[in-house]
């Protein structure tokens, strides 16, 4: 194109050159112009004002819309016996949730009714349902369900197995994100599972250990401030904490697991064989006064509370069958998770009878080999009262032989020789009607009246163990008394506590609550009750191998409907071995036992069970009372060897788990979506694996039992 | 080529490659983490295309483009008619015709098209000759399009035609009592328009405007987070791509009507100084080019373009501001947009060649 025109303006006819150079336009230019520029200053102004004086107004305003506080959940602390076996870890594992704002492209914040939804997008609802349905089994429906509720914030699956976990994050959907939780697995399944209780799914501690030591064992949830953009969606660019999180406190039990297994073990033939309500029994160190095993049955599997077909589902969409299903369960769950050894309450019955012997014995009201006259089996002893009665006829008795035969009469005549007052001290002493300081949820204190509110028979009844209550862990406190040399030691079931580093935090050391009796008295009692197991009612307690051991037996009828009942007990026997220096007090318990047993006949065997158990265990056992010093095996615990466990798992395959301590085995197996089951014998320390099913590098489908055998290394 | 480049007037063009250059940054940070990342380069490409035109015009002779302007007239009446029937429906709006998978919008085009009229036929008399037919006629020459332009509806590219009646007062010699008639006549027509032309979106609109609060979250709530990002950016801003409210999109429509608050937000008032300081030279230069040009055609001409450009900046700078009612008026070189960044080149282009005509003369 030529230039012409440019450079060389082609004159018109009309408009020859300018016209008038002065002025082309009028004078009202300059009022235009000001009138703009008047306009443009209340402009500046209006912006001077938003950003100079109103800034921080504004700014903060923008902080509140774009910051968020990030939930950072503490990873719980452990539960581990006195050797270190873990009892209940927590592993990291993900929740899906969905923030549902991003289905609502008109969305618009605000508080209440300012807070407008607007239509969903649902063909974009839809396909996203309709990817992450196959993953989670679930169906489209229930997901897009979830997708399009009207809130901020909806779980779509808790606690996801990393297979799937990978499989979502491969989606990479916008407005689905994940959340780390800890999940609570508990490697002996039902081993000691009402003393240390559960979690439910939010983390919190629902019984035993994990309800009392909740508030340690979850440690402080971490939160992070976090810029989110105007649909909610997160952008966590640092970790800029306003709050860091703290991991839970991890306790060392003073149970042995091995001693505890013994138990259970024991307690499950019992029951096979005399079909009580309920059996139960304590295993106390004498000399400390720490519980090293506690069991009752039936008991339950922490790591399944319910049912899988009852997970995930509301009442409502139950059957009426399964419904019922669901409410036996519950009311079966009930009576599981109830701890018998502290909770119950009962009439000790003869085991009572070395007690008041024992009274007497140190207020020097009888002395050894003393004869006791015990009426051939009825004592009327006052008028309008219902006489005493043996179940044996026995004529005179010695001291010694009226604890061996446990004489009722004879029993009561040595506890009416103290005086009512110094009776009901000596009760106190040994701790009856007091707390044991075990501070055990729903732990009873038992019921002891004061003497100026005993009837006339109270004395005489006490004396043989009814009139009174006690729990079962009570009696055995009292009955280490005798074993220790007189001393009442509290009760202890957590042994230190340290916190996720592996610093000690606290120890509970062995505490005496009193010296009850004299430390001859005691002796005189322990060589006394040597004869209940050789000549007495407790012949089947006597341990194998010649250990010598002492105890006594009880059979306590139970009161129903305020009328004893000659054909239901209480049968116990409360033993200690060694004889010469106790190491172990053993109480055994069954509750309502079929037939007409006696305590001698049904739970001195049981006794014998898990005394030779616990004996064998100590032989074979290369150092038996070796306690774990928990602070190497805490420290760094949960971050390097789960993490590293992460990179070496192959996906789809069972992975191999030889040589790796058991945390490390359980979380590897989780990894890969599998099902991991500890399995170790009785009397065996699992910390370790020693073998595992089926073999390394077999294909795994997500869900599948891989089984892990443990032990020692 | 030479010649071409030599027409250009360096002055004008380096506040214009001053603002296309900011406004280019603006849409960049704008579209980051949105659908619209690649925008910046579509604008770009744009803005290209505008400089080429804007230098190709500037080497016209004006006169040869003031020639055409009553075929150009009428052509765009019948694009706007046209657009009514086969245009393209966005958002309840019909303003476009989609060519070549692009969208076009006429009426932006047509807004220079009515100034370069006017101006034709009031500038190619003298003024003390002109009668009030004459004027009237100017009048409906102006309202006409405004009228067709109101059924797409777009009330503020309509309202974005009133500053070529601007031309009428600065027509040296007109009288101050038609001056006043006019300001009158758009005063009844204003509250006219209120009362009976008005849509009930355009009137909450105002509503709003004047009580922000009272709706937050439904219309206001764009004119709320655009304050908010504006008084986040403070005096000297959050930083460049750092705005919080633009680059979590709180801040609406951030890449058209509202990319001057991504702008302040991110460079503070400083950087707000800076953009309105190069929009002020570009006005003092138009209006430069006003008092120098050699034909009254020129003059109107080019006081119109002022106007209009300078409603535009207060508009939309008022409006992101909370000043003014949400009009939607597109910011010169900063809000994306084909037809509109091409008609303000080409009126740069014609101003251009206004101010070399005047020179080499």
């Amino acid at each position: 194109m030529s230039l012409r025109f440019a450079t060389e303006p082609r004159v018109s006819r009309r408009l020859l050159g300018r016209q008038d150079p002065q002025d082309l336009l009028s004078q009202r230019l300059p009022w235009i112009m000001g009138g703009m520029a008047f306009w443009a200053l209340l402009i500046l102004m209006r912006l001077l004002w938003l950003q100079g004086v109103e800034h921080n107004r504004y700014r903060a305003r923008a902080e509140q819309q774009h910051t968020t506080i990030v939930p950072i959940p503490p990873i719980r602390g452990e539960l581990r016996d006195r050797r270190g076996e873990p009892l209940a870890i927590s592993i990291k594992v993900e929740s899906l949730f969905v923030d549902p704002r991003v289905f609502y492209p008109d969305y618009k914040p605000g508080k209440g009714e300012d807070r407008q939804w607007g239509e969903p997008d649902r063909k974009a609802a839809s396909a996203v349902a309709a990817k992450l349905a196959p993953i989670l089994e679930q169906t489209r429906g229930q997901v897009l369900e979830k997708l399009l509720r009207k809130k901020t914030f909806v779980y779509l699956e808790r606690h996801l197995p990393p297979t799937k976990t990978a499989a979502v994050r491969a989606l990479n959907l916008d407005g689905v994100e994940f959340q780390p939780e800890s999940r609570r697995f508990y490697p002996r399944g039902s081993l000691a599972a009402q003393i240390i209780g559960f979690t439910n799914i939010d983390g919190f501690g629902q019984l035993g250990i994990e309800q009392t030591y909740d508030k340690q064992l979850a440690g402080v949830k971490g939160e992070l401030i976090a810029p989110k953009d105007a649909h909610g969606k997160l952008l966590i660019l640092q970790e800029n904490y306003s709050q860091v999180p703290v991991n839970g406190a991890s306790l060392q039990l003073s149970l042995d697991a091995s001693i505890q297994h013994i138990v259970e073990d024991a307690l499950e033939e019992g029951v096979r064989i005399s079909r009580p309500r309920t059996a139960y029994a304590v295993v106390v160190d004498p000399r400390t006064g720490e519980i090293l095993a506690m069991a009752g049955t039936p008991t339950f599997d922490p790591n399944h509370i319910l049912p899988k077909k009852f997970r995930n589902r509301a009442e409502s969409e139950l059957s009426a069958a399964e419904r019922e299903e669901l409410h036996r369960e519950l009311e079966r769950q009930k009576a599981a998770r109830k701890v018998h050894p502290v909770e119950d309450v009962y009439e000790p019955g003869s085991t009572m009878k070395i007690f008041t012997a024992a009274m007497a014995l140190e207020e020097r009201k009888v002395h050894l080999g003393e004869r006791i006259d015990c009426m051939s089996g009825r004592w009327q002893y006052s008028p309008k009262i219902p006489p005493i009665t043996d179940t044996h006829r026995h004529g005179l008795l010695t001291f010694e032989e009226v604890l061996w035969q446990s004489s009722n009469i004879g029993a009561a005549k040595i506890g009416i020789r103290l005086d009512p007052a110094a009776h009901y001290q000596y009760l106190r002493k040994f701790g009856f009607g007091d707390a044991t300081g075990l501070n055990f949820p729903g732990e009873s204190s038992g019921r002891l009246i004061a003497p100026d509110r005993w009837s006339v028979p109270t004395q005489y009844t006490m004396s043989y163990g009814y009139g009174l209550s006690t729990t079962p862990l009570q009696i055995l406190m009292a009955g280490c008394a005798l074993a220790n040399g007189g001393k009442l030691m509290q009760p202890i079931l957590v042994q230190r506590i340290y916190n996720d580093k592996g610093l000690l935090l606290k120890e509970f050391k062995p505490t005496v609550r009193g010296q009850v009796i004299s430390e001859e008295t005691a002796n005189l009692m322990k060589e006394t009750l040597k004869g209940v197991l050789t000549q007495g009612t407790g012949k089947r307690a006597k341990l194998d191998n010649g250990v010598e051991a002492f105890g006594k037996t009880g059979t306590s009828r139970k009161l129903i409907d305020g009328q004893y009942d000659p054909k239901r007990h209480y049968a116990s026997f409360m033993g200690f071995f060694p004889a010469d220096k106790p190491q172990f007090g053993v109480l055994v318990m069954l509750d309502d036992p079929a037939g007409d047993t006696t305590g001698g006949d049904v739970a001195a065997p049981l006794f014998k069970r898990i005394g030779d158990g616990i004996l064998r265990f100590r032989q074979t056992s290369p150092d038996p009372d070796r306690e774990a010093d928990l602070k190497l095996s805490l420290r760094d615990w949960p971050v390097s060897e789960t993490d590293e466990a992460a990179l070496h798992v192959e996906r789809g395959r069972v992975p191999d788990l030889q040589g790796l301590s058991l945390k490390a085995a359980i979380h590897r197996v989780v990894l890969v979506g599998g099902n991991p089951k500890v399995e170790a014998s009785p009397g065996q320390t699992a910390t370790h694996v020693l073998g595992q099913s089926p073999a390394p590098g077999t294909p795994l489908e997500p869900g599948t039992v891989v089984k892990i055998k443990a032990g020692l290394p | 080529m030479k010649d071409r480049v030599r027409a250009l007037d360096s002055r004008l063009l380096w506040v214009i490659l001053a603002l296309v250059v900011l406004g280019t940054l603006t849409l960049y940070s704008a579209g980051r983490n949105t659908p619209q990342a690649t925008i910046w380069l579509k604008q770009s490409v744009w803005n290209l295309m505008g400089l080429t035109l804007m230098l190709l015009l500037a080497a016209t002779d004006p006169r040869r483009i003031f020639r055409y302007s009553f075929p150009a007239y009428l052509l765009g009446l019948v694009a706007l008619a046209a657009v009514l029937v086969v245009g393209k429906k966005i958002g309840g709006a019909t303003r476009w015709f989609v060519l070549a998978g692009q969208t076009f919008q006429p009426s932006e085009l047509m807004k220079w098209v009515t100034l370069l009229y006017v101006s034709h036929r009031l500038g190619s008399r003298p003024a003390d000759s002109i009668g009030r037919l004459e004027l009237l006629g100017a009048l409906g020459l102006v309202a006409f399009p405004m009228l067709l332009i109101q059924r797409q509806p777009d009330l503020g590219m309509a309202l974005s035609f009133l500053p070529i009646l601007l031309v009428i007062p600065l027509m040296k010699g007109l009288r101050a009592r038609w001056v006043i008639a006019l300001l009158l006549l758009v005063t009844v027509g204003g509250l006219g328009a209120w009362k009976f032309a008005l849509k009930p979106y355009q009137k909450q609109r105002v509503l709003i405007f004047l009580d922000p609060s009272a709706d937050l979250q439904g219309k206001g709530y764009q004119v709320n987070q655009s304050r908010i990002a504006i008084g986040a950016g403070g005096l000297v801003g959050r930083g460049f791509t750092s705005g919080s409210q633009t680059q979590l999109n709180f801040l609406p429509v951030k890449t058209t009507d509202f990319a001057f608050s991504v702008w302040a937000e991110e460079r503070g008032f400083l950087g707000v100084l800076l953009v309105l300081g190069l929009f002020g030279l570009l006005l003092s230069r138009i209006l430069d080019a006003a008092k120098a040009a050699h034909t009254n055609v020129e003059a109107y001409f080019c006081a119109g373009a002022a106007g209009i450009f300078a409603l535009h900046l207060m508009v939309n700078v008022g409006m992101v501001a909370g000043a003014l009612p949400n009009k939607g008026m597109v910011l010169p070189f900063f809000s994306a947009g084909g037809s509109s960044t091409l008609s303000f080149f080409l009126a740069l282009g014609l101003i251009m060649g206004i101010l070399y005509r005047s020179r080499v003369k």
